[in-house]
């Protein structure tokens, strides 16, 4: 997609907490953009760059982290988080992890642990994009089959012999057969089985 | 012992001056039978010192107060039971008493030959000669040990009970204290870690990895800043008076309910009008009324959407020579029927609330020689306020 290399976000109300985290992950070689609120991260500018949240449970005023989680939530493509607290109380982790939090570790957390979480946030992140990117290419696919193209491929995926959707369509085999292998060049697939797994992809995704 | 002296013997009476003597000699022998019944029950001693022949009468009392060996007391004896800490203020007291026919009262401190304390009241008043000299001294003492020890039990039952209340204030307190300490360790930690990644590169990031020293100075400066608070205000010891500057006394209210604020949701907010004067008082018992009068008032906001609540602490002089703090919370304010009774112990609203809290501030402010009241604010909410006498402008 872009060749920036992943962000990761700090929100902190603690300077101290925000600039020594920062400096850590520099140190390890991530770049780290810092905020000192939810509403001050929910505010910046948008892009698509690829990271993750690393988010103080408590946060002054305004949304907390949990708040913060659940807002995030609605987006499709939004960063995973890791939650990081003073002090871990079971119903906040309960609720953070249940959410889709990719670990709640306790301040002050190790280095290896830390980072060990960042690590499984970005690769999380990177695996959501990529099923994405798939799934908008496959669409852009779809989208580049005529109708008739259209009707063959659901009725192939649904189990249908060539000879069947022939007599389905009132056609002869002989075109449906072109029209298969027209739809498996469309999608770029080279068997049956690959054809189907494409159609259930686009069925489940949101 | 005579209280008064007879006034017979001048000329021969006739018979009625003797009617009339005969009652007044059974009125005086009344009247001084009312007197000792009065000292006996008093329990108090009777003493007079006649200047002109430095002559000193006592009564029994006045012997068994002092553990006069030989039945007598002079005044060596009694400078020599005196606790020396109390001599300077006993001869100040007596000078004046012979300088000026006033009423003098004391208190000391005697020390037995067996070793054993007590405590005295002595009251007593000068009487002048036709030339307005002072020629007599008469008084009564008091032992007053026991109300003494009473008080002294008192007091520490008091002090026993505002550690326990401040115990039980720190115990809720406890969880955002954890964070207020964890913050900095965290970001120790982290800049510890970073230093040992940058000081490992080939060539060692030197600047970047000082700065993170730097930075590690600074918070545990600040996690000591927090211990040090927090022993001061759970340390138990007897009330004492210093001076205190009241801005720094604040700041450290303020450090230890920061976290507390986040986590209730409570913006906490200072205006305060520096310079702002320096207090004198008990440092621990101060910074427990301020803890109390703000817990308070986050509570009293809960029910509050986050964004409203807000709890504003403000320090002026309205008066020369007055400090007035006030704590002014946005919650539900105070029902009218519970404001007369808002001070008294063991009242609460709260369903788990002990009623302590506010009667211990105003005993302890007003042991300050302060105020303290409250009232609900014009928009919402209610605002305790107390007074302290300001000492003079911090530097």
């Amino acid at each position: 997609m872009n060749a920036l290399p992943p962000l990761v976000h700090l929100v902190d109300d603690d300077p101290s907490v925000r600039s020594s985290l920062s400096r850590l992950f520099l140190a390890s070689g991530y770049e780290t953009s810092q905020y000192a609120s939810a509403a001050e991260f929910l505010g910046r500018p948008a892009d698509t760059r690829g990271g993750c949240v690393v988010l103080d449970l408590h946060l002054p005023g305004g949304l907390s982290g949990l708040e913060l989680q659940e807002q995030l939530a609605s987006h499709p493509d939004s960063l995973p988080i890791v939650f990081l607290t003073g002090h871990g109380d079971v119903p906040s982790t309960v609720r953070a992890m249940k959410r889709g939090a990719v670990d709640f570790l306790t301040k002050p957390v190790p280095m290896a642990d830390l980072l060990a979480a960042v690590t499984r946030a970005l690769n999380a992140d990177q695996q959501s994009r990529r099923r994405r990117a798939d799934l908008e290419d496959l669409r852009a696919r779809r989208q580049r089959l005529t109708p008739r193209e259209g009707e063959v491929f659901e009725l192939v995926v649904a189990g249908m012999l060539n000879k069947q959707i022939a007599r389905t369509l009132g056609t002869t085999e002989r075109t449906i057969k072109a029209h298969r292998a027209q739809v498996m060049k469309k999608f770029d697939a080279d068997s049956l089985a690959q054809l189907v797994r494409i159609a259930a992809q686009l069925k489940d995704a949101p | 012992m005579r209280l008064l002296s007879g006034e017979t013997g001048m000329c021969e009476p006739c018979e009625a001056d003797k009617q009339t003597l005969a009652e007044l000699q059974q009125q005086q022998r009344e009247s001084e039978e009312r007197l000792r019944l009065m000292v006996a029950v008093s329990k108090a001693g009777w003493w007079h010192w006649d200047l002109d022949d430095n002559k000193i009468t006592v009564d029994s009392q006045v012997k068994a107060i002092f553990a006069a060996e030989n039945d007598e007391v002079s005044l060596e004896v009694f400078l020599s039971r005196l606790a020396p800490g109390d001599e300077p203020a006993i001869m100040e007291c007596l000078s004046k008493a012979l300088q000026d026919p006033a009423d003098f009262d004391s208190e000391f401190h005697l020390i037995w030959p067996d070793g054993s304390h007590h405590w005295v009241l002595g009251r007593g008043r000068g009487f002048c000669n036709e030339s307005g000299q002072i020629q007599r001294l008469m008084g009564l003492v008091v032992d007053i040990t026991e109300h003494k020890r009473a008080e002294a039990e008192r007091d520490s039952h008091r002090e026993e009970l505002a550690h326990a209340l401040r115990l039980a204030t720190m115990g809720q307190l406890a969880a955002s204290i954890a964070h207020e300490l964890n913050q900095p360790l965290a970001a120790i930690l982290a800049n510890a870690e970073a230093a040992e990644l940058l000081l490992n590169r080939h060539p060692p990031a030197l600047d970047e990895a000082r700065a993170a020293l730097a930075d590690i100075r600074k918070d545990n400066l600040r996690a000591a800043e927090v211990i040090r608070a927090l022993r001061t205000l759970l340390q138990k010891q007897p009330a004492k008076r210093e001076t205190l500057p009241l801005g720094l006394l604040i700041n450290d209210v303020v450090r230890l309910l920061a976290s507390h604020g986040t986590m209730s949701k409570v913006a906490l907010q200072t205006r305060l009008n520096e310079p702002l004067p320096e207090v004198h008082g008990d440092r621990v018992h101060l910074e427990q009324v301020l803890i109390n009068l703000a817990v308070n008032g986050m509570e009293s906001m809960l029910e509050l959407s986050a964004d409203r609540r807000t709890l504003l602490l403000t320090a002026q002089c309205p008066r020369p020579g007055e400090v007035e703090i006030r704590v002014v919370d946005c919650g539900t304010g105070i029902a009218e029927e519970h404001r007369g009774r808002l001070f008294e112990p063991f009242f609460t609203t709260k369903p788990d609330g002990m009623g302590l809290g506010l009667s211990i501030a105003r005993r302890i402010v007003e042991a300050h020689g302060g105020r303290i009241w409250a009232e609900n604010n014009p928009q919402a909410g209610a605002t305790v306020a107390f007074t302290l006498p300001a000492l003079g402008v911090e530097a």
